[in-house]
């Protein structure tokens, strides 16, 4: 695995619509925060880690920090009136090749992002999508071999998801565009990359994560425990 | 387009800040380190602290200066930066060029922006002229044609540097930032690969 390709992470928001007063990635699931659950348990291997922070910064920063010491944390004084696309782009605008984002208010199960970090080697650009589940999805339209993606839609239901994740050219970002995913539009038909994710956006998607985050520390847990039997992990290539 | 650098030195690229510890063979370390801590921080303007640190250090001949400062360990891994990209490295230090300009040259080779003393061979007498740490991202932009500054740094004093800066970074190597250098800046980090791996592609 390449060790310098930038993962950016975008942890500045205020998480209006979840309702809880604090920044969405310092959310506790099954006990452990968002953002420490991403830098540990998925990131741990990748060595040029991005964290973009706005809304209380600092504890963000401290989170981070404690769980682990070599990040890069790129400010965004202008959260309040800035979108997630203008996150994106304070990190990315000194990064010359692709690079990884992530949005800092997810779950993704590690098995699946070992996958799609595999699966991004052979690609510029690789869109993750998921089934679809949380309750503002935007959907994606994935063809039907479910190796590309042809199109964003709120309108349509489909049965997949833009999940937040993606390798993408950082030069995306400079269009003027209030979403990430309409950086994105103008190169698809792209590749796709079914993830397994659960994003939190409200409580509803927080109780959804909780039983996510429930699921996958069973598995970790199962894999430790060789006496247990082990419980089969499932690695989410389901369009391939 | 042609990217310089410009760092702080006293606990960014070194492991210390150097005021306190050349205050040790006067036994005022705990007095300079009060200071010096007040200073970063922002509690004390950092020119009148820095000439009453000065004046309490000034009987310190300046080559014994030089010795203790030859203790000074480097980051590693931001001193082979400096090193490697000497061309398009400047220190940027309210330090006297007295004390420090030798083992700048000797240890990293590049370029060098200091306050400057006046000296009496092996005495120092004062200080000449503190540096304004945002005229002198200026003058070296001018002087060497760089059409990109980055700058890294991490106390008060560092706050214009960071403001002129195309790339500001509030680097925390040994103690936190002050909270105007994060302010003023697009990065922070506390690490030195961090840091590193951030300014090696510019």
């Amino acid at each position: 695995m390449p060790a310098d390709l930038p993962i950016l992470i975008a942890a500045a928001g205020i998480g209006s619509r979840l309702g809880m007063n604090m920044p969405k990635c310092l959310v506790e699931v099954h006990g452990r925060s968002l953002l420490e659950r991403l830098l540990l348990d998925v990131l741990a291997d990748e060595r040029d880690v991005r964290v973009i922070v706005g809304f209380r910064a600092d504890e963000v920063i401290a989170k981070a920090r404690s769980v682990r010491n070599d990040l890069l944390f790129v400010r965004n004084p202008s959260f309040r009136d800035t979108s997630v696309r203008h996150s994106f782009w304070l990190a990315a605008r000194h990064v010359t090749g692709p690079c990884i984002i992530i949005d800092g208010d997810m779950l993704v199960e590690p098995d699946s992002w070992r996958a799609f970090r595999a699966e991004a080697q052979r690609h510029e650009t690789l869109v993750g999508v998921a089934a679809a589940s949380t309750t503002d999805a935007v959907f994606a339209d994935v063809d039907v071999l479910g190796q590309q993606v042809r199109r964003f839609t709120r309108r349509d239901r489909l049965g997949h998801e833009w999940c937040g994740v993606a390798k993408l050219s950082p030069r995306l970002f400079e269009r003027q565009t209030e979403y990430v995913f309409e950086c994105i539009e103008p190169i698809l038909p792209a590749p796709v990359f079914e993830l397994d994710t659960a994003e939190v956006d409200t409580q509803q998607d927080l109780r959804l994560a909780v039983q996510f985050a429930q699921r996958i520390d069973t598995q970790r847990l199962s894999a430790t425990l060789p006496s247990a039997g082990g419980v089969p992990v499932k690695l989410s290539r389901a369009l391939a | 387009m042609t990217t310089g650098f410009c760092f702080d030195f006293d606990g960014t690229v070194t492991d210390r800040e150097l005021l306190p510890y050349l205050a040790e063979s006067i036994d005022l370390a705990d007095e300079i380190g009060v200071l010096t801590q007040a200073t970063i921080e922002g509690h004390l303007d950092f020119r009148k602290s820095f000439k009453l640190r000065c004046r309490l250090l000034g009987s310190i001949p300046i080559s014994r200066v030089n010795e203790l400062v030859e203790d000074v360990v480097l980051q590693p891994e931001l001193a082979d930066f400096i090193r490697q990209n000497a061309d398009r490295c400047a220190i940027v230090t309210g330090n006297l060029d007295c004390w420090i300009a030798p083992y700048v040259k000797n240890h990293l080779g590049c370029h060098l922006f200091s306050s400057t003393a006046k000296v009496d061979g092996d005495q120092l007498l004062g200080i000449e002229n503190i540096l304004d740490k945002g005229t002198a991202v200026a003058a070296l932009r001018e002087q060497y044609g760089w059409d990109r500054v980055v700058c890294v740094g991490d106390g008060m004093n560092d706050v214009p540097m960071l403001e002129q800066a195309d790339v500001a970074v509030a680097y925390g190597a040994i103690h936190e930032p002050c909270k105007n250098a994060v302010e003023a800046a697009h990065y922070v980090t506390y690490n030195a690969g961090a840091l590193c791996q951030l300014i090696s592609r510019f």
